[in-house]
């Protein structure tokens, strides 16, 4: 039991050393900085089970943690209309590879967040990144104002 | 075996004393520096009594105190202590006082001249090296850039009180009346924007359907635990890439940043804007010039619950 005491003791004090000492937060960058780094980008498949989800267009906001390599190491969807839109955009963001970061530590690690919009046409879907499409017309909110004042 | 064990055990007992050694200097290092409060999980702050001042900078007198002052040009709270640095500026023969920006500034005298600040050096300076965080500060040295104090923020007439002090000034000399914080708070408790609404105006508005975009740009769970009708939620440090897609730039953009103004006071206080003026410096920026706040000082800045929601999607 002593001994036990002995190992665990110390290893114990450690762990709690480096809890006093390190520090948990993840810096964040923005998104226009995070997709300036960007030297490979794999574009989300439009799942056809979400076509039940998404009328016309739904936004799909996800926040990725990368290394120094430039290499994604977590990722995680805040807000999105369907489970099937989460599984397709992670599926891409594994992929994606950003410039490595020179100046920073081994360790070091960045965060961000990335908007993605789902745009439904008819019978089908694409999942876009921001620059790729104009004013959208997001589902579940009221027309433009021109429009409301028309009716 | 029996001798292994015995060697092992040694080790343990070793490590167990350097391991608990470490842990008792780092607690000593971390909690007895003055003005240091007590916390699990402290800040690596740099800036803070009896630290080095962490500058490039060859601005220290050898002679006597040196009085820094962080400022950044367009910051409410610099403005605001006008008074407090006219008085600081009669000091100059006990601290040498240097007005410090984060980047160069061309029309810097014309500034200072604003601010009632007369500075004997100008320099521009790494705010994140010294480990500023917020403007304004004032950072007391001495000749060996030895901080013997730092203030941050809209001071108060105690901290101002004991600035003054510090450089010299008799109790007579450095009595600042309680009154002068209400002087320098009334000049920035007004909303950043050129207009404001108040919950009630913006439910008329949405009433009489007025056409504006009403977007609430607090985190999403704060979002999810009640917000007013019809609002929709763009998180602050997604607007910049969101507001273009979702918000028309012509109509009138109302934001929801539970503005309320005791909080705003507090938060300006702090040194550090408040997401008020975070929301309207950015949200401008981004090109919606058509831009108000959204509050109600009866409530103090709560959102409306989301369980009183009627609406849902009339703000727009």
């Amino acid at each position: 039991m002593m001994q036990k005491l002995k190992v665990l003791v110390p290893i114990g004090l450690l762990l709690c050393a480096c809890c006093l000492y390190g520090d948990t937060g993840v810096p964040y960058t923005s998104e226009v900085a995070i997709r300036d780094m960007l030297i490979k980008k794999v574009n989300p498949v439009f799942p056809p089970e979400a076509l039940a989800s998404v009328r016309h267009a739904a936004v799909i906001e996800a926040r990725i943690v990368m290394n120094v390599s430039g290499d994604v190491v977590d990722a995680t969807i805040l807000e999105s209309p369907d489970p099937s839109l989460n599984k397709a955009v992670l599926q891409a963001l594994w992929q994606w590879k950003f410039r490595p970061l020179t100046n920073e530590s081994k360790d070091f690690k960045l965060a961000g967040k990335l908007t993605f919009y789902c745009i439904v046409d008819g019978k089908s879907g694409r999942i876009v990144n921001p620059d790729e499409v104009g004013f959208v017309e997001i589902d579940g909110r009221e027309p433009a104002v021109s429009k409301r004042k028309s009716r | 075996m029996a001798r292994i064990l015995k060697y092992l055990t040694v080790i343990i007992n070793v490590m167990t004393i350097v391991v608990l050694a470490f842990v008792l200097w780092f607690i000593w290092q971390r909690y007895t520096k003055p003005g240091q409060e007590f916390s699990f999980f402290p800040k690596h702050e740099k800036l803070h009594a009896g630290a080095k001042l962490d500058t490039d900078l060859n601005l220290l007198a050898s002679d006597r105190l040196t009085f820094f002052v962080a400022l950044n040009k367009g910051c409410h709270y610099c403005e605001a202590s006008a008074a407090f640095y006219e008085r600081v500026s009669q000091y100059n023969k006990a601290a040498k006082v240097v007005a410090l920006f984060p980047n160069a500034v061309p029309d810097a005298a014309e500034y200072l001249q604003h601010l009632n600040l007369k500075s004997d050096a100008t320099a521009v300076a790494d705010y994140t090296k010294m480990g500023v965080s917020g403007t304004p500060t004032v950072i007391l040295a001495d000749a060996r850039g030895k901080i013997l104090g730092v203030w941050t923020g809209l001071l108060d007439h105690t901290a101002q009180t004991e600035v003054l002090k510090r450089l010299g000034a008799t109790d007579s000399e450095a009595y600042v009346p309680a009154f002068a914080d209400t002087v320098a708070l009334a000049s920035i408790t007004k909303p950043v924007t050129r207009e404001s609404f108040t919950y009630a105006q913006v439910k008329e508005m949405q009433a009489r359907h007025k056409p504006f975009t009403l977007v609430d740009i607090r985190d999403r769970d704060k979002f999810g635990n009640g917000h007013l009708p019809g609002a929709i939620n763009i998180p602050l440090d997604e607007f910049e890439v969101r507001g273009p897609h979702e918000v028309k730039k012509d109509s009138l953009l109302i934001v929801d940043c539970s503005y309320c103004s005791e909080c705003e006071l507090k938060q300006r206080s702090s040194g550090l804007p408040s997401l008020c003026t975070i929301s309207a410096q950015l949200i401008d920026e981004t090109g919606f010039r058509n831009l108000a706040l959204v509050y109600d000082e009866k409530e103090g800045g709560k959102p409306l619950s989301a369980q009183n929601e009627t609406g849902h999607g009339s703000g727009q």
